[in-house]
């Protein structure tokens, strides 16, 4: 869906006629002062955190303003319950370091604010699933052309369970720094019957825009973060509404959905999502992406199963 | 009570014309008929419009799609005038005391003369035939419009007509009288055309030099057409001259086109072939450094036809079009895409009364995505069996009558996957089949000499033929589990369509007609862009998406003066559109076996003033037209179920058509444009999620883009004629032509981007299409 839609975008611009200038533009900018929430909890254990802060008017062009005061904990449906503190700054509230989530169990989370209104959010943590190949490849050719700047080019295979309907999220680290902290560089993707139960990502990293800081023969790790479909939603709808939702070849704009729900119900929903996550993790070192000087151009394989 | 009046009005027409269908080589005694072609005597070619009328009693008809006329009179003697604008009256004496076959030959005028000239026919038409809302448009308008590209177009044409908007500039969606981009009906030759882009819309498929007659329906839709909500757009391609060979073409700056035409038998067989191929990535290297090797862009078509005249009443015809565009980003991403049509027609005259039509028509559209080792196909195919009969009763009645049946055979997608990589995947999926039958009969009649109606009726329904796996969708849209039907009907929709057309002529100058239409859509466009793709699927109505539906009220005034040179309408609708087809918040339309949980359905009406005021003849020719129109929509889980404008909601459109002939050999044209901005929806908030800024959004569609207006102008110098023996051998000229002459930058779309130091900064910019550019064409003819 995505690359297609970046067809289309690359084939118009070869069209060679449309172009973009800066426009003053008056929004109709009303009140905006909802609740807007971050956060999510996962098999790691670690110090989980639920970032919470208020919608503004659209060209507000300051940083979010953090929300203070508020009661936040964390339960699931075993009777389970974490309460969250704030870290006294960026609107962040913590657990303790030994929280981790089980899969198969709901999690709701739980906020009251100052103001007395109260919100609620529920996801549910979906059994993980599990690499099974991470092949990679080092080069700098993109689409047989020459961009200027090696890169790598990511290629995973799993086995899904049953049903072929679960959605993920797919981070690589090297050398222990996310490389693709925004959506915009996270592949996420539901896997479809019709490709005959072998799920598959195919994942550029390092562009042409990391060309200074490509570094050579690194320790890699791939997170396979098993998402719920209402989070996969949310993600899907969080591009493109900021990354693809920008020209004529797109639908029309619309509300990105959230599980961020107000108890009372004559008051509007939150913003934002309170998600639940299952991790694989497959860490390995590149020892060969150049041959005599030259990016080696070759799949490489890690078959894990073996 | 709608089966009573069907049935009510089936029995009476058939009551009426079917006896004298019957008896049709028995002319009413003391009573004779005159029938016969009118052709242009340059080319031998057929003539679509042509009047025909009796002098002495001022009995008159036109000529049908073939160039066919009948009148029946009573005996005596008569002179019978043929004519049609840019062409010399002909005048024929006859003693008529038999039935009578009597030919017209029409030697055309000075070219100029025709250059603007949006009827075609008698100038006064407008005043005296009923058919309120259809603009017929002369090929020598449409080349002398100024145009993007200098590539001058039948569908950019008609968006400068009263009522009907362009989905964005440059594109060949057209809006029309508050319907969709798929709400129009595109027959080339009676064959559906399902996507008429070339190039994004920069071209259409629809080739000048290949047609004959455009007839575009905005309203009063005859009840022998029917399929689409909103309008009809019939293209006729030529037959090709039965008499001498001829070659015509043009060389321009992204394309060149090339046609050809000839008797294959003198007088009984012609034939007439026409392609184009566009040259854009020609330049490509040119910009070596923005785009790779092996990047393409370019469309290719051939228009072809045959027809055989076998003897004064059997006539064969046989056409094609066939076009392909392909867009490959450096060998590695593609997009192609095409139409295919044929179509075989059988012209027999049972009588000097009774004409009859029969077609079969193959139509067919494909598009392909490939990036990297994946493809992705969908296809669409047509199989169509259409048949008319036109029965002359007298010369106040014209009966007609038909039927048509359509085998749909969608497929959704075919993907191959990873034919290169570590895993190979292939799925077809199960192809989406249907019938789409229809019947119709209508009357076009007179009522004493100053009152016209045309009246009919259009059954039509749809089957749904298995195997198929239809979803069950819950009240939410969520799939709750699958009904796999086997082979046969499993689900049928029905839908009358009642047409009525009055035209009352008040006085030799003004008349005022009034239009009701109902028609249904069987056949929904898969597309929730702002702009049509070329990857835009169809879909036909089924168990989960009911048939759209409209009724449409028009009410109009007309008045011709100075002698009909110059011609003043003003026409105002109501539309109400019922289940029309739209799609949820986020609708992901790529993943088409899902398509039933995407699609939404709601209503919508719409309503305008139409203003237009043409000069018809002289020097200057051209036409000023305003329309005020809104139009509004509901559809299903958008915008909290509240009405909202739709999409190409512009209240204020103005279009200004002029072309001045200089001098003999000089003519300048101009159009100019206006219309209020298209509604947009844009944020009103924001929050801030994972270093991103997403919007928060109000109402659907309350903003707008700014206000779009536009200049192009061109000149055509007729260069020097050469001759050979005495005789003209290669008429050419040059068209200058400068598109969107004082550059404004019409936004097509608001986008926001954030800034890269300061991720907290947002700013708006505007996408637009089309800065200033000039072009040249060279056209020529043998």
């Amino acid at each position: 869906m995505k690359n297609n839609i970046l067809t289309i975008g690359i084939l118009s611009a070869v069209l060679g006629t449309a172009c973009t200038e800066k426009i003053d533009i008056d929004l109709n900018e009303g009140e905006n002062n909802r609740l807007v929430v971050e956060g999510y909890i996962s098999t790691d254990t670690m110090q989980h955190s639920v970032r919470l802060t208020r919608s503004t008017s659209y060209f507000y062009n300051q940083p979010s303003a953090p929300e203070e005061g508020a009661i936040v904990t964390i339960s699931d449906n075993e009777g389970n319950h974490f309460p969250l503190t704030y870290d006294g700054k960026t609107g962040n509230y913590l657990t303790s370091p030994d929280v981790f989530g089980v899969p198969g169990h709901t999690y709701t989370l739980n906020i009251k604010l100052k103001d007395g209104s109260e919100y609620e959010a529920v996801d549910e943590l979906i059994e993980p699933n599990f690499f099974d190949t991470v092949y990679y490849e080092y080069t700098n050719l993109q689409y047989g052309v020459d961009i200027g700047a090696y890169y790598y080019w990511f290629y995973t295979t799993f086995t899904e369970k049953e049903f072929f309907d679960d959605k993920y999220l797919i981070y690589y680290y090297f050398n222990d720094s996310l490389w693709n902290p925004t959506f915009d560089d996270v592949l996420y993707a539901s896997t479809a019957s019709y490709m005959d139960g072998c799920g598959h990502f195919e994942d550029v990293l390092f562009s042409a825009e990391h060309e200074d800081s490509i570094p050579h023969n690194p320790h890699v790790r791939c997170d396979l973060v098993t998402i719920s479909t209402g989070y996969y939603n949310f993600v899907t709808q969080l591009y493109s509404e900021t990354v693809t939702q920008t020209g004529l070849f797109a639908g029309p704009p619309a509300n990105i959905c959230t599980n961020i729900i107000n108890k009372d119900k004559e008051k509007p929903n939150g913003l934002g999502y309170f998600s639940a996550r299952s991790y694989d993790k497959y860490e390995f070192d590149i020892k060969n992406d150049m041959k005599d000087g030259k990016p080696m151009k070759d799949w490489q394989k890690n078959d894990l199963k073996n | 009570m709608k089966r009573i009046i069907c049935l009510l009005a089936i029995g009476l027409a058939t009551k009426i014309a079917l006896p004298q269908m019957i008896a049709s080589n028995v002319t009413p005694q003391g009573k004779y008929t005159i029938s016969g072609t009118v052709t242009d005597a340059s080319t031998g070619e057929e003539m679509i419009g042509a009047t025909v009328y009796v002098v002495e009693t001022g009995a008159g008809t036109i000529t049908n799609a073939y160039g066919f006329y009948s009148i029946t009179l009573p005996e005596g003697k008569y002179s019978v005038m043929a004519n049609f604008l840019g062409y010399a009256p002909q005048s024929k004496n006859v003693t008529l005391d038999h039935n009578l076959k009597l030919n017209f030959s029409l030697e055309a005028e000075s070219t100029q003369i025709a250059q603007v000239d949006v009827t075609g026919e008698k100038l006064n038409r407008n005043l005296v035939k009923p058919d309120m809302g259809m603009e017929k448009l002369q090929i020598a308008t449409i080349k002398s419009i100024p145009a993007l590209f200098g590539e001058t177009d039948v569908i950019k044409s008609i968006q400068f007509l009263p009522g009907v908007g362009t989905s964005g500039e440059g594109f060949i969606g057209y809006n029309v009288r508050g319907g969709g981009t798929g709400q129009n009906m595109m027959l080339l030759d009676e064959a559906t055309v399902y996507n008429a882009a070339h190039l994004f819309g920069i071209f259409s498929v629809f080739n000048n030099d290949a047609l004959k007659d455009v007839k575009f329906y905005k309203g009063g839709m005859p009840a022998e057409y029917g399929g689409r909500l909103s309008s009809l757009l019939d293209v006729r391609m030529k037959e090709g001259s039965p008499q001498k060979f001829g070659v015509n073409g043009g060389i321009g700056l992204l394309s060149s086109r090339l046609t050809v035409d000839g008797p294959i038998i003198k007088d009984r067989c012609s034939f007439i072939v026409s392609g184009r191929r566009s040259y854009m990535d020609i330049f490509f290297p040119l910009y070596r450094d923005q785009i790779p090797d092996d990047t393409k862009l370019y469309f290719y078509d051939m228009n072809a036809k045959v027809n055989f005249k076998i003897n004064d009443n059997n006539r064969l015809f046989a056409s094609g079009y066939f076009g392909r565009d392909v867009m490959n980003y450096a060998g590695a991403m593609q997009i192609d895409y095409g139409n295919r049509t044929l179509t075989t027609r059988y012209n027999h005259l049972f009588s000097d009364r009774l004409f009859s039509n029969l077609s079969v028509i193959y139509s067919h559209f494909m598009y392909g995505l490939e990036e990297s080792d994946t493809r992705w196909e969908s296809s669409i195919r047509d199989w169509n069996l259409k048949g008319d009969l036109t029965f002359f009763a007298n010369p106040k009645s014209t009966i007609k009558g038909g039927f048509q049946s359509t085998y749909h055979k969608f497929t959704p997608f075919i993907v191959k996957a990873g034919a290169n990589s570590p895993n190979y995947m292939k799925n077809v999926s199960e192809f989406n089949k249907s019938l789409e039958h229809a019947v119709y009969l209508s009357n076009e009649a007179k009522i004493g000499g100053l009152i016209d109606v045309d009246y009919g009726i259009r059954l039509s329904m749809l089957q749904n033929i298995g195997k198929a796996d239809v979803v069950n969708l819950d009240e939410n849209y969520n799939i709750v589990d699958t009904t796999h039907y086997g082979k046969g009907v499993f689900n049928t929709y029905k839908g009358i369509e009642p047409r009525f057309s009055l035209n009352i002529r008040l006085t030799d100058h003004n008349s005022i007609k009034a239009n009701f239409q109902q028609t249904y859509q069987y056949v929904h466009l898969a597309s929730n862009t702002m702009s049509p793709l070329p990857i835009d699927s169809w879909f036909a109505s089924n168990p989960n998406v009911k048939p759209e539906r409209c009724r449409m009220v028009s009410l109009g005034y007309f008045h011709n003066f100075q002698q009909d040179m110059y011609a003043f309408s003003a026409e105002t609708y109501y539309k109400k559109m019922y289940d029309i087809v739209d799609f949820k918040d986020h609708a992901d339309m790529f993943v088409s076996d899902d398509i039933a949980s995407q699609i939404r359905t709601g209503q919508g009406y719409s309503y305008g003033l139409e203003l237009m005021l043409k000069k018809q003849e002289g020097r200057f020719t051209g036409w000023i037209s305003y329309t005020y129109s809104r139009t509004y929509t509901k559809v299903a889980t958008i915008n909290n179920e509240e009405y909202y404008p739709s999409n190409y909601d512009k209240p204020h459109d103005l279009s200004v058509v002029a072309t001045y002939d200089v001098l003999p050999r000089l003519h300048l044209s101009l159009n100019w444009v206006y219309s209020t901005g298209a509604p947009r929806t844009l944020p009103t908030g924001r929050f801030e999620y994972n270093g991103v800024i997403a919007p928060v959004y109000a109402e659907r569609n309350a903003l707008r883009l700014p206000d779009f207006h536009r200049l192009d102008l061109s000149a055509t110098f007729d260069l020097k004629t050469i001759e050979r023996k005495g005789k003209p051998w290669l008429e050419q000229n040059l068209n200058l032509s400068i598109y969107n002459v004082y550059n404004r930058h019409n936004a097509a779309s608001i986008m926001f981007e954030q800034d890269e130091h300061d991720p907290s900064v947002m700013t708006a910019e505007k996408l637009y299409m089309f800065s200033i550019f000039p072009s040249v064409t060279y056209n020529f003819k043998f």
